[in-house]
């Protein structure tokens, strides 16, 4: 756990720390960044400041979320572009973002069932990478794939500024600011003591390949006056990372029953139900796009009167297995 | 000869304006209503369509990335299939889609517009149609513009992040009304009546066919249509995924969103409600959403009020039977 | 019962707008409907609400108004009511009589801007407005600001300045309503007298059409002093009045076809009008994170600052059509030799005109005057170049300011452009129609000598009626 010292020495020296998370909305990113604020806060020795990029992401869109700690007061207000800590809380968000970017080395946490080793390979990422299943452990004591405790819990681990019992008790104060049920105060607490015993973390050496400097703003493209635009630019748009992760939505029908019903058709929101037109009967449905637009919403799989959509469920363990296909 | 398919299927099969691609949750209703609506309009006329600020207009009308509007793949070579859609400020979608029509007619009337008049929507929430809009709503029915008018109502406010609204439910929690109040939800129906709309409608995407045919009425209709659309919102009311269409269906069988539509000076019509005792009581819909878990839980699969809360409870459901009392006597007039 | 075939339309793509349907609409057939207001022109007595209502019955591209009544302008709706309802640019059309004027009547003036959004994106070809004042101007300000920063140069927005708000409420004059909206997008111009208003009018939304400005313009005059006073009009008859416009329009494009790819490569605006929501495939107001914003602010203001060089253009068109100047960037008088110069603005600066051989009598020293016209964009290098050399610069003010007033704070910064720094002396007089006298002209020209005199200012503001300082002077 080098990391540990390295970043409490750069405080010691009156440097500020900056921390970096990418999520998708609903992935609980921000509440991981405001527990670890919170729980840095209650050191009593430090100025915290946390936000989110402030976007109008809804449910599965692509979030980040910052944090910026020193000894002495938190003056700055720029954006953090080269964090010290870079956290990954839905592996779905880096298809379109490089969760490293502007760094060369640093912490990285990432909520994965994956090995350090492996995870710092697929990202590219030297220094101390730090992995915790959190959604299996969400699906184990939430039942829902949320691993921003889990995540939390590699925070304090891993960076040695909170002790994991300061973190346990800032966590349920935050949970109960947001104006959470009880019971589900308590599930996330037992999440949390869970996540502390699957914790990752491995030295991995940095070098060019981990290098993520980006590259320096150039000036604004041609813009149309008034924002208005050209139509259709959201095909280009891939929202199947918005879905749960872990969850597929597949269609088979081997023995041809769509019967054209069309349900599925009309109610499905991203409208991606491919199928042949029958005049006489109506849609003939043979399957849907799932892989680029699909959000997992089930809509298709509760609309079907024959069940020919079905959600796949891909579970990964808390010791990293998978299950299902 | 056969049978020509229903007119929902019919949609199915139209180009659609409204693409994959955008950024609402995943299983808003909303979408499903754009869909339909994008469908709906593939009928032969240019299609216009104004929004008002809201999530809708966000997940769709994004720069650079997230226009989820236009038919088909690329740009139509026909002017009919083509798309306008413009958002302007927050409560201004009725009333700019009245000087877009005014635009037709008159270029129309003057020889200088020959093709067929086109498709004029207007898309608003409840916040954008009912609470800061409902000046424009009323005002633009008022003056009887020739526009097709939507209302998406899912109780909240909820691109500011499901605030309490003028449509919620009583006892409904939110962030800005923890616990939810007794006022009961704005009679939006009765103002559209009242104020004299040629086409007064509440139809859910979770009645496919009815759906169908009051889009299409709708938009073939020759004076102020307004269709309001009950959304179960996944984010503001909190329930697993797959609900969405169940929850409209319960919403309008227990009388609190009823389907209804009325054309004027002619008798209305309410759907799928039954007859008192054997409609299903609010219990069940209440019970599949988080925001009424201090009213109303699943207790082993069924719905079990909170011990001291049958008031609240028994307020929503006098609301549901209310509503339907009142658009029964509206159905007469 | 269908009348001719849907005309044919050739599809033009553009990488940043969409696809424009050319041929949608028939231009022609618009302008061959017109029934002329004033088929010869000619001279009549009117009062600024009328004369800033004849240009919309005039153009032929004007079908459609709209409106909500205020003091001090609701006339300019009433008449284009009455005329328009009159019968007389009824007109018959494929068999049927159509009317080719229409009112639209609005509940209320947020309502009137959103509705003429309405018309001015379905087609960019027509060109409709309103009229409103002060708290009506507030009212529909979320309205306003966004139609600034639109690209709907077609938009006409007549604000006929006054007092604004409450405690106390005034319904006369001042143009505190334009200068609070001094970033509201809109190019912002000032008449006064009847012939300046007309004027003006004809030629502005050449300005805001232009394609490399794309942005609507809010002409305005003072309430009461110009709105509710009659004076000589010369109306010029409706060809000429459409003939130029139509000359005018063609200044910002160009006489070959370039394609929308070649000014990607190069970065120069697209010549080509964008479409509209009637013959485009495109999308207008769409939401943008702050990665965007930014650049997006940075374009609508150069657009702006372009008005800066279209507006000479288009005034040049129209005094080589009309006989009489165009829009100016401001008025100058007596400015060569001045040894000091008074910069003002509105209906009360004509009383300042006739003073000014009096004034140099009396004082000992030229006095010249500038009366502003285009406040936003400001024309400050202009406005440097002209006061180069005078000695000291008096700036009066109609309009309550938090400071020192919204027009000096503009005339010092022009100062600054040269870093020539003669004294400023500020003035505040005529708020809420208050009457601008002799008296107070003259106590404001013998200042400003003073302090050309003393090559220091006195004060920071001075406040005056009808002669008198009203106490405070701001130390």
């Amino acid at each position: 756990m080098a990391q540990g010292p390295d970043l409490r020495d750069r405080l010691e020296r009156g440097e500020a720390i900056d921390l970096r998370g990418d999520g998708k909305a609903g992935g609980g990113l921000v509440l991981a960044v405001q527990a670890f604020g919170a729980a840095l806060a209650a050191r009593g020795d430090l100025d915290v400041q946390d936000w989110p990029l402030f976007s109008s992401a809804r449910k599965g869109a692509n979030v980040r979320a910052y944090l910026r700690v020193a000894r002495d007061h938190v003056e700055a207000t720029a954006q953090v572009t080269t964090p010290a800590i870079a956290v990954l809380m839905n592996e779905a968000a880096a298809e379109t973002v490089d969760f490293a970017e502007g760094t060369a080395s640093g912490v990285y946490v990432v909520n994965t069932s994956g090995a350090p080793e492996e995870v710092a390979r697929r990202y590219r990422l030297g220094g101390t990478v730090v992995t915790v299943p959190g959604d299996a452990l969400g699906n184990e004591h939430l039942g829902r794939p949320l691993g921003n405790v889990a995540v939390f819990a590699a925070l304090a681990i891993s960076t040695e500024l909170v002790s994991p019992e300061a973190a346990r008790t800032s966590l349920s104060k935050a949970l109960r600011k947001r104006r959470l049920p009880e019971r589900l105060v308590e599930a996330n607490g037992r999440l949390f003591d869970s996540a502390m015993a699957h914790v990752q973390i491995a030295q991995v050496p940095s070098g060019p390949h981990t290098d993520h400097r980006r590259a320096p703003f150039r000036g604004y493209d041609v813009l149309p006056a008034g924002a208005q635009s050209a139509l259709r630019t959201a095909l280009g748009n891939r929202t199947s990372g918005y879905g749960r992760p872990g969850v597929k939505i597949r269609f088979a029908d081997p023995t041809s029953r769509c019967n054209g019903c069309s349900l599925c058709v009309v109610q499905c929101p991203e409208g991606i139900i491919e199928f042949t037109p029958d005049p006489e009967r109506g849609a003939i449905v043979h399957g849907a796009r799932f892989d680029d637009f699909c959000k997992g919403c089930r809509e298709c799989v509760v609309a079907c009167p024959l069940d020919l959509f079905s959600e796949v469920a891909i579970v990964a363990a808390p010791d990293g297995a998978h299950r299902g296909a | 000869m056969t049978k020509p398919l229903q007119l929902f299927k019919q949609l199915a099969l139209k180009d659609d304006a409204f693409c994959e691609g955008h950024s609402l949750c995943p299983g808003c209703e909303e979408a499903v209503t754009f869909h339909t609506l994008g469908r709906a309009t593939d009928n032969g006329h240019k299609t216009v369509m104004v929004m008002g600020t809201s999530c809708g207009e966000v997940s769709t009308l994004m720069y650079p990335g997230t226009v989820a509007w236009g038919r088909g793949a690329t740009e139509p070579e026909e002017l009919v299939k083509s798309l306008g859609v413009i958002h302007h400020v927050f409560e201004s979608a009725p009333t700019v889609a009245e000087g877009v029509r005014d635009a037709a007619s008159a270029l129309e009337e003057l020889g200088a517009w020959r093709a067929p008049a086109p498709n004029v929507l207007a898309w608003s929430g409840d916040g954008g149609a009912l609470s800061i809009g409902l000046r424009a709503l009323l005002h633009t029915i008022h003056r009887r513009a020739r526009i097709a008018i939507f209302v998406n109502i899912n109780e909240v406010f909820a691109n500011t992040g499901f605030q309490y609204s003028p449509t919620s439910v009583p006892y409904a929690d939110s962030s800005t009304l923890p616990g939810g109040g007794p006022a009961e939800p704005i009679d939006h129906l009765g103002l559209a009546l009242t104020a004299g709309a040629a086409y007064v409608a509440q139809a859910s995407p979770a009645f496919p066919p009815f759906f169908a045919e009051v889009v299409s009425e709708a938009l073939a209709c020759q004076g102020t249509a307004v269709v309001f659309v009950p959304s179960p919102c996944i984010a503001g009311w909190k329930f697993r995924e797959g609900l969405t269409a169940e929850l409209g269906k319960l919403a309008a069988q227990t009388g609190l969103f009823p389907m209804f539509r009325k054309h004027a000076g002619k008798p209305g019509e309410i759907k799928f409600v039954a007859e008192k005792a054997r409609r299903p009581t609010v219990e069940g819909w209440l019970a599949m959403q988080q925001r009424f878990e201090h009213l109303c839980a699943l207790d082993a699969g069924a719905p079990k009020v909170k011990p001291g809360r049958e008031a609240e409870v028994a307020a929503i459901q006098a609301y549901a039977d209310h509503q339907v009392e009142r658009l029964q006597r509206w159905c007469a007039a | 019962m269908l009348t001719a075939l849907t005309a044919t339309t050739e599809r033009r793509t553009s990488p940043l707008y969409g696809a424009r349907y050319e041929g949608a609409f028939d231009l022609e057939a618009l302008r061959a409907a017109h029934r002329p207001a004033y088929p010869d022109g000619g001279r009549v007595s009117v009062d600024g609400n009328t004369a800033a209502a004849i240009p919309f019955l005039q153009w032929w591209r004007a079908p459609i108004a709209a409106g909500f009544p205020i003091t001090p302008a609701t006339k300019w709706l009433e008449h284009l009511a009455a005329e328009s309802g009159s019968g007389k640019f009824d007109v018959e059309v494929g068999g049927a009589r159509r009317r080719g004027k229409r009112v639209k009547l609005l509940e209320s003036e947020h309502a009137a801007a959103d509705y003429i959004t309405g018309v001015a994106s379905a087609c960019r070809e027509l060109i409709v407005g309103t009229a409103t004042s002060s708290v009506g101007l507030d009212h529909m300000a979320e309205s306003v600001r966004s139609l600034g920063a639109s690209g709907l140069g077609n938009v006409v927005l007549v604000n006929v300045c006054r007092a604004t708000a409450n405690y106390p409420l005034c319904i006369e004059g001042d143009p505190s309503d334009h200068l609070a909206h001094r970033d509201s997008g809109f190019i912002q111009y000032m008449s006064r007298g009847k012939q300046q208003i007309y004027d003006a009018l004809l030629q502005l939304p050449a300005v805001g059409m232009h394609p490399e400005v794309l942005t609507p313009t809010m002409p305005a005059y003072y309430g009461i002093k110009d709105s509710h006073r009659v004076g000589l009009l010369d109306v010029a008859p409706d060809d000429a009045v459409n003939a130029f416009l139509e000359e005018a329009l063609r200044l910002g494009r160009s006489s070959r076809r370039p394609q929308a790819q070649d000014f990607l490569d190069t970065g120069a605006p697209d010549p080509e009008p964008p479409p509209g929501l009637l013959d485009g495939d495109t999308a207008m107001g769409n939401c943008v994170s702050s990665a965007f914003f930014q650049g997006f602010k940075v374009a609508q203001k150069e657009r702006l600052q372009r008005a800066l060089e279209v507006l000479p253009e288009v005034a040049a068109l129209f005094e080589r059509t009309f006989g009489r100047p165009g829009l100016s960037l401001f008025e100058r008088h007596r400015m060569d030799g001045a040894k000091v110069a008074l910069v003002a603005m509105g209906s009360d600066a004509g009383t300042a005109l006739q003073l000014l051989e009096t004034m140099e009598r009396e004082l000992g020293a030229r006095v010249g005057l500038i009366v502003l016209r285009l406040l936003t964009p400001f024309p400050s290098e202009a406005l440097a170049e002209a006061l180069a050399g005078v000695e000291a610069v008096g700036v009066v003010n109609n309009a309550h300011h938090h400071g020192r007033g919204h027009l000096t704070l503009d005339v010092e910064d022009a100062l600054s452009e040269r870093g020539a720094a003669p004294p400023v002396e500020s003035f505040f007089c005529g708020m809420g129609g208050a009457d601008v006298s002799t008296a107070t002209w003259m106590e404001i020209a013998r200042r400003t000598v003073q302090a050309a005199r003393a090559g220091r200012r006195a004060a920071r503001w001075h406040l005056l009626h009808d002669g008198l300082d009203l106490g405070r002077t701001g130390r």
